[in-house]
């Protein structure tokens, strides 16, 4: 298995320069450079501008650079942020969207998963219908009409929650001050995790009743076994296979969705860097944040596929 | 375990209390300042933070009025080609280091310096070699900016620029520590090695999030400054912003969503400033381009576009209906509005329709032209409403929506027929706006090419007497409006909201609001 870790890092190599390629000559074809929405610039002041970042050099001679940057960690300077560089920015900006996703990845496993079992049990139940109709509703509303509903809901008219800061405000702060720290996430992490929680939560619960249709799931009940056991030993493991196989491409969503997120909520992650260094053609800034996601996908991808061989006895990844 | 969890809670209780009563004020910041430097500094995002941080020889009183700053005094002679600022006594940076007039006149040099890559260098090009310096053509030395003793700055212009006052008093003429940018290079602006003179002086940035900015003690007019803490919330959403001002978490916003204009006046009509700003919205017409070389075609646009119509009906954002290129709030300056605005619609319609079949379209010979903007509601709904207004006239406008860097690249390479376009003053002089109408000015997106106007201009930019500066630049002005190259829409206004509990922000046309000579009495 390690050696099939390593294989699969080995391949991502190339994949990785294909990104990073692709990438910096689109952003390149952008209509527009970096120093054209500031009107009225003097071309002695624009000449001094390109020649600081570059930009006067061919660009096959600014892509030449840029590899040779990033292959020794570089991500060169960014241009909207003057006195920062690229991997300054990262800094600041991966540990904010880590929390983020991770934590709306957690939640929209425990809920969607819970929910989804709880579903499959109840089948054409009252609870399955209420469940399901609350999932689709949670798939069908995006997240930039959901999250400012709900900051304007919980932070402007109840005041419980920080509309969007980093810092604790609101009644649930000031009430359980240990809970303080997290308050400023709250919104965010659920606005983020509500559409996959509804994903998760159908997906689980057509598995769910798939598996226990099957006939190792009778012979468990014939053998005795208690519905507790039936589910959580047996029919659990095998009808988490292709919610698992969904972790990688809902990872992603929640990567991108986290873009969106950070804009509405003002977190400072590499999503709202994305979307400014994108507006204001920043392109070293671009280029390592569209670095770091291809990895964080490619790194991921690799974890599911792991976790797969571990859970489902007919895959051997080797 | 229980007395460690009663122990905790008490704990986190006794940290949740504010720690003393000292005063701070909470304010949106637009965007993330693109530099704390002052010289690399740009952008209107990085201004109100860089005046709370730093003083140049002059600066703007509570007001947005010009005033001095470092300097106490100065002198101008030689015909306003020799302008020297004598500085005020026991001035400090935030560090304590004395600061002198060889600091002023550093940060001055390093601002035309190519190295620095400053783009407010261009507003320094009057400076004896300035252009050169800033070309990297003559020897940094060679430049007119020195310091005769510690307390002196002088400034030699190669031609008399009435605007010096205001262009010393921006931000990318404040004094940089030159002992911290020596020692530290870039870094200098991070916080904890960050030092500056003005009012403030910056305690921590996380970009995204906040910007704190603490009181300075060795400020030279410290003892009237009142609050303690500012805090800057880069916050771009409209709504966000919004709703965070409801929410208390901020004390004061620069916009917030048009749409809720009328819940704001029902609600919270105190909290309202609207006033006008620097600001004009236009079209540009590229008068290259037939049918847009002949006048009559262009006047027809400008005569059949009822901006009244608009801006009452479906913009309802407080913006003034504009005839004039220069904005009303210019201080001293009365505009020049083109001769059609006096004339009561009707007339104006059926002028259009005589022009046009003069000039020979109309119905039957139809106008096409792509008419761009970029990507917003409100200029959407502009070019929306200009295309029913002159659809009735022959012209056939297809709308084209675009990303605002692209719409850059379509003026600078006149890639267009009729585009939606701004400017923001960085003078409050005519100047700031007229200049960029003539022949040879980069920013001369339309080719306007008259030689009557360019000659007034450039008298009016080379004497120093202000009242004789405007009378000539408004002649230039009315020049220019019966010339129809563009088509002036509305005057920017600010849009802000303020808490009532904050005293001493003073609408202005500059939009500086310091915190220096505010007060904040927060209701608890």
């Amino acid at each position: 298995m390690t050696s099939y870790a390593l294989r699969r890092l080995i391949i991502a190599a190339p994949t990785l320069f294909m990104i990073v390629t692709l990438s910096f000559f689109m952003m390149h074809l952008a209509p527009g450079g970096p120093f054209d929405a500031e009107a009225s610039l003097e071309p002695e002041v624009i000449a001094n501008l390109e020649a600081a970042y570059d930009l006067d050099k061919p660009i096959i001679v600014q892509y030449g650079f840029y590899l040779g940057k990033v292959a020794r960690g570089d991500f060169g300077p960014s241009i909207i942020y003057i006195d920062r560089t690229v991997t300054e920015l990262l800094v600041i900006g991966l540990p904010v969207s880590i929390k983020l996703g991770l934590s709306a990845m957690i939640l929209a496993l425990a809920v969607g998963g819970s929910l989804g079992v709880i579903a499959a049990l109840r089948r054409n139940s009252l609870t399955d219908y209420a469940v399901m109709g609350v999932a689709m509703t949670g798939i069908a509303v995006p997240s930039f009409v959901m999250a400012p509903l709900m900051s304007l809901l919980f932070g402007v008219v109840l005041k419980i929650l920080p509309v969007a800061s980093l810092e604790p405000r609101g009644g649930l702060a000031e009430a359980l001050p240990m809970l303080a720290p997290i308050t400023p996430y709250i919104l965010p992490v659920v606005a983020l995790a509500l559409p996959q929680i509804a994903i998760l939560a159908r997906l689980t619960r057509g598995a769910m009743i798939e598996t226990l249709r099957q006939n190792y799931i009778r012979t468990a009940r014939a053998k005795g076994l208690g519905q507790r056991n039936v589910v959580w030993t047996h029919a659990l493991k095998s009808a988490s296979l292709p919610v698992i196989s969904y972790l990688g491409p809902a990872a992603a969503s929640i990567l991108t969705g986290s873009v969106v997120i950070e804009q509405i909520f003002q977190l400072p992650g590499m999503g709202r860097f994305f979307i400014q260094g994108a507006i204001n053609r920043d392109y070293p800034l671009v280029l390592g944040i569209v670095v770091v996601y291809a990895l964080a996908v490619i790194l991921l991808n690799l974890i599911v596929d792991l976790m797969y061989g571990l859970l489902d006895p007919k895959v051997k990844v080797e | 375990m229980r007395l460690l969890t009663q122990l905790t809670v008490i704990l986190f209780c006794i940290l949740a209390l504010p720690a003393s009563a000292e005063t701070v004020l909470n304010r949106s910041g637009g965007s993330d300042p693109s530099s704390l430097d002052p010289q690399k500094a740009t952008g209107n995002t990085a201004a109100p933070i860089l005046n709370e941080l730093f003083v140049g020889l002059l600066t703007t009183d509570e007001n947005g009025r010009m005033t001095y700053g470092l300097a106490e005094s100065h002198t101008m002679s030689d015909h306003g080609l020799v302008w020297e600022y004598k500085l005020r006594d026991g001035l400090k940076w935030s560090d304590g280091t004395a600061l002198t007039a060889k600091d002023v006149a550093w940060s001055l040099q390093r601002l035309m310096l190519p190295k620095t890559a400053a783009r407010y260098a261009q507003f320094f090009y009057s400076v004896k070699n300035g252009r050169p310096v800033n070309a990297g053509q003559a020897p940094p030395e060679s430049l007119g900016i020195t310091s005769p003793d510690d307390k002196t700055v002088r400034i030699e212009l190669s031609a008399p620029n009435p605007l010096l006052p205001q262009a010393l008093s921006s931000f990318s003429a404040m004094p940089s520590p030159r002992h911290k940018v020596e020692e530290l290079g870039d870094d200098w602006t991070k916080p904890g090695q960050f030092v500056s003179n003005g009012a403030y002086v910056l305690d921590e940035w996380l970009p995204g999030t906040r910007l704190t900015l603490k009181k300075n003690p060795n400020f030279y007019d410290a003892q009237n400054v009142e609050i303690d803490t500012v805090n800057f919330y880069p916050t771009q959403n409209l709504n966000t912003v919004f709703n965070r001002f409801r929410a208390g978490e901020l004390d004061a916003i620069l916009n917030f969503p048009p749409e809720q204009i009328s819940w704001i006046k029902e609600n919270i009509p105190d909290e309202l400033r609207i006033s006008p700003t620097l600001g004009i919205y236009y079209f540009l017409i590229n008068a290259k381009k037939p049918p847009f070389d002949d006048i009559r075609v262009r006047k027809a646009l400008a005569l059949a576009f009822d901006r009244e119509a608009l801006i009452d009906r479906l913009l309802n954002t407080g913006v003034i209906p504009a005839y004039s290129f220069v904005s009303p709030v210019v201080e001293g300056y009365d505009v020049a509005r083109a001769s059609i605005a006096d004339m009561p619609m009707a007339d104006r319609i059926a002028d259009a329709h005589r022009l046009m079949s003069e000039a020979g379209y109309g119905g039957n010979n139809p106008v096409t032209f792509e008419l761009a903007y970029d990507t917003q509601e409100e200029n959407r709904k502009i070019a929306v409403a200009m295309k029913s207004m002159w659809a009735a006239l022959g012209f056939n406008a297809e709308l084209m929506d675009t990303e605002f860097r692209n719409l850059n690249r379509k003026a600078r390479t006149r890639d267009y027929d009729i585009m939606r376009w701004a400017w923001f003053s960085p003078f409050n002089d005519a100047s700031g706006y007229l200049n960029l109408l003539r022949t040879g000015d980069p920013s001369n997106y339309v080719d306007y090419a008259n030689p009557e106007f360019n000659a007034l201009m450039n008298q009016a930019n080379s004497i120093s007497d202000q009242e004789q500066r405007n009378t000539l630049m408004r002649q230039a002005e009315q020049i220019l409006m019966e010339d129809y190259v563009i088509i002036p829409v509305f005057h920017y206004v600010s849009r802000r909201l303020v808490k009532t509990y904050i005293d001493g922000w003073n609408e202005n046309a500059r939009n500086n609001y310091l915190a220096r000579y505010m007060t904040v009495n927060r209701p608890d």
